[in-house]
């Protein structure tokens, strides 16, 4: 299938996308998972994703980093914000810099699962 | 003489030890017992005796003189005389040494206590008089001292652990959330997996329960109130333990870490828990200190009967006004509600009760460091 849709997972916490690469592939997307903010930049340079899901505390670029960068160069490209470190102010911040959803952690799988979905139509 | 110097003889001749070990309980019922102990010769007493030897010398002369016939100008009053000059030359100089003396040495005392070291006052007469009275006072004194300064020590502790919670809570988020799903993988997935890929998940709930674990020990760990024990400690190992409960704060300040340490640090005498403290506040502050990121050293050498740190930042420094004033408590140039003021104060009073110095040199906009010395345990000191 040429035109699945392509996902990024981005989390410091490597568990995270060894557990949503296989629900969101069998929902039909083309997922690619990184654990370092740097080289997920490097690969948003090349190419552009539908959805990306990604941590905010991160060694590196913050996810707030990754969610300017991506409101400048690729609009229309849906962020969703998952982070352990769930305060009305950086909620505020990443819906203020473009976050389609804010989810705290701990998630439930089917949760974001459905939230990508949605944000990929 | 300089005032530390007669400070540092006041405590040598009270005969306790150069490092002093963190204060207990008992140190204090030992010091009053042996206080107690001496025999009682009042300062009362020995007036009245005095003035009792006075009396009777002037008697004998009055007698001498008149018994003699010739006036007082004859031979044997004058010899008299002179035994009358002599006596009270000897009367005054012992009173100026039964008053002078303690008087310098309580003005020792006040020097050490004024700079944090609330060891009790141990004899250092034979004797006992009104001025161990005071030293009696003063014990109790210090008892009640040494008592509200580890309850500040715990608030100041507790205050640290609240500006860690969030950082916290966000790590133990992590392994919660991991556990989280991948029991739901396990859930959803159980008839589709292979017993190797359900071992593997199983694994991995283990070990993010161990994580988890860690996490909320770390943080129990630092704010228990142990049995305050002086021990042997390696403070290579308390640099450690202590960077570990801060590698969240560092990772999101982008700040490294590094150590320089020689292979063999020998130990230091003191409480691990109020150590970790001390570094946990330079390494806070430090990180305070570099908000676009930046490096905290710690460099360790062992010098002659110490070990001394040099924990460095390369921060935006204190500025020169400022500088004299950082160990001050309840100074703060934090916005309010941010800071207590109490963190390198409390830093500095625990360096001085495991018997050690702190100092800072700061550099505006190129970092500061603080330099510690604490003395060595005892039975390495020779090294």
């Amino acid at each position: 299938m040429a035109d699945r849709k392509r996902v990024m997972v981005l989390d410091d916490e490597p568990i995270v996308g060894e557990r949503l690469r296989p629900v969101l592939e069998r929902e039909g997307f083309e997922v690619e998972v990184f654990t370092e903010s740097e080289g997920a930049l490097q690969r948003l340079g090349e190419t552009t994703f539908s959805v990306i899901v990604t941590d905010i505390k991160m060694k590196g670029p913050s996810g707030l980093d990754i969610l300017r960068f991506v409101k400048e160069t690729a609009p229309g490209t849906a962020v969703i914000v998952i982070t352990g470190y769930a305060t009305i102010e950086t909620r505020h911040e990443a819906e203020a810099h473009g976050a389609c959803h804010f989810v705290a952690k701990p998630f439930k799988m089917k949760d974001i699962a459905r939230l990508v979905a949605k944000a990929a139509r | 003489m300089s005032r530390q110097e007669r400070a540092a003889m006041a405590a040598d001749e009270s005969g306790a030890p150069a490092a002093a070990p963190p204060h207990q309980g008992h140190e204090f019922a030992e010091a009053r017992r042996a206080l107690l102990a001496r025999p009682r010769i009042s300062i009362r007493l020995r007036l009245a005796v005095g003035l009792f030897l006075c009396f009777l010398l002037c008697a004998a002369y009055a007698w001498t003189s008149f018994s003699a016939g010739s006036g007082p100008v004859g031979g044997s009053p004058m010899l008299l005389l002179l035994v009358l000059l002599v006596a009270f030359t000897v009367i005054i100089v012992l009173f100026d040494r039964a008053l002078m003396g303690p008087i310098r040495r309580f003005a020792g005392y006040t020097q050490r206590i004024s700079q944090g070291d609330f060891r009790p006052i141990v004899p250092s007469r034979w004797y006992r008089d009104e001025f161990t009275d005071l030293a009696m006072a003063v014990n109790q004194m210090l008892e009640e001292l040494a008592s509200q300064q580890r309850h500040i020590v715990q608030a100041a502790k507790l205050t640290t652990v609240g500006t860690l919670t969030s950082g916290i809570a966000h790590e133990l988020n992590n392994p919660l959330n991991n556990i989280a799903i991948t029991t739901e993988t396990l859930m959803e997935d159980l008839p589709r997996l292979s017993d190797a890929e359900k071992w593997k998940l199983l694994e991995d709930i283990y070990f993010e329960t161990e994580r988890a674990g860690e996490i909320v020990k770390s943080l129990l760990d630092f704010t228990r109130e142990e049995r305050r024990e002086s021990a042997p400690v390696d403070l290579a190992e308390v640099v450690e333990s202590t960077r570990r409960i801060l590698q969240n704060e560092l990772d999101l300040a982008n700040v490294s870490f590094r150590t320089r340490f020689p292979a063999r640090l020998p130990p230091v005498r003191g409480e691990r828990n109020p150590l970790r403290q001390v570094f946990l506040n330079l390494f806070l502050n430090a990180i305070h200190a570099m908000p676009e990121g930046g490096e905290i050293e710690v460099a360790a050498t062992a010098v002659p009967g110490m070990v001394c740190l040099d924990v460095r930042d390369t921060g935006s420094g204190i500025p020169p006004e400022v500088l004299p004033r950082i160990f001050d408590p309840f100074f703060t140039t934090k916005e309010p509600g941010r800071g207590t003021g109490l963190g390198l104060s409390v830093t500095q009073s625990i360096v001085r009760k495991h018997g050690g110095e702190i100092s800072v040199s700061s550099e505006l906009g190129k970092g500061t460091t603080f330099h510690l010395c604490f003395p060595l345990a005892a039975g390495v000191a020779g090294e």
